[in-house]
């Protein structure tokens, strides 16, 4: 089981804090995972941070693209740079409605996919959203989608008996399961 | 608690603590070792509400 390390950074983060994080959290995890504008606010573009920790600091990372925020165009260097700059993953969601400006909307995360592949972006792996709280067939059907792997939200422990069974199927199907696990501190909850 | 049998369902779990550096490696920590000891129990899962959203919590 790999451990990821969510990182959000907003500006003001330089490449000197970006390595002061990396050093921070490489001895407990094997990689980073990097939302990209969350809640709609603004953060340094995940692909962009996405290589610099995976080419510079040599630390496996997980980039999201936001596609309430892209057209076709906007999407396909994004696609294109993750391949091309070794990044391994690369989360595709519709996300929140942006805090600055009107959302564009024009991309579906399956309508991403299926461009990516068009415009030859074959081994880059791609994933999307999985939601615990939509009912096993809809759950399948997504599985069955051709991502290479889904980020899981409300993973908890009333539905791990779920949780198994959706695991088992996407084992069957080749397909990678990586559960949000939100820590609860006096900070944060 | 946070089943060890866990690891066995997933690639990998994504440990987010957004507003607390401290707890996040903290956080990191346990997991690392329910990977490697797989002997005691850290985290215990819940999912809580947050305005819209219904998020999976873990409390060290």
């Amino acid at each position: 089981m790999k451990v990821y390390a969510e990182s959000v950074l907003g500006l003001g983060r330089d490449l000197k804090y970006i390595e002061r994080f990396v050093k921070t959290i490489k001895s407990c995890a094997n990689g980073v995972d990097i939302p990209e504008s969350s809640l709609g606010y603004p953060s340094i573009n995940s692909v962009v941070l996405a290589s610099i920790i995976v080419n510079v600091f040599n630390v496996d990372t997980i980039a999201h693209v936001r596609l309430a925020d892209v057209n076709h165009l906007g999407f396909l260097p994004l696609a294109y740079a993750a391949q091309s700059l070794s990044i391994g993953r690369l989360l595709v969601t519709v996300g929140d409605p942006p805090k600055v400006g009107k959302p564009v909307s024009y991309l579906a995360s399956e309508d991403s996919l299926k461009l990516a592949r068009v415009y030859g972006v074959r081994r880059l792996k791609i994933g999307a959203i999985l939601s615990l709280r939509f009912p096993l067939e809809k759950i399948y059907e997504r599985l069955r989608r051709d991502f290479n792997f889904y980020l899981v939200l409300r993973f908890s422990e009333k539905n791990l008996d779920k949780f198994a069974k959706v695991s088992e199927k996407a084992t069957g199907l080749g397909k990678e399961l990586y559960p949000y696990v939100i820590v609860a501190t006096e900070k944060e909850y | 608690m946070f089943p060890t049998k866990i690891k066995y369902l997933v690639n990998g779990i994504i440990v987010s603590c957004p507003k607390d550096r401290r707890g996040l490696t903290k956080a990191l920590h346990a997991a690392k070792t329910i990977q490697v000891k797989e002997l005691k129990q850290y985290l215990l899962l819940l999912e809580v509400e947050v305005g819209s959203r219904a998020r999976s919590y873990a409390i060290l």
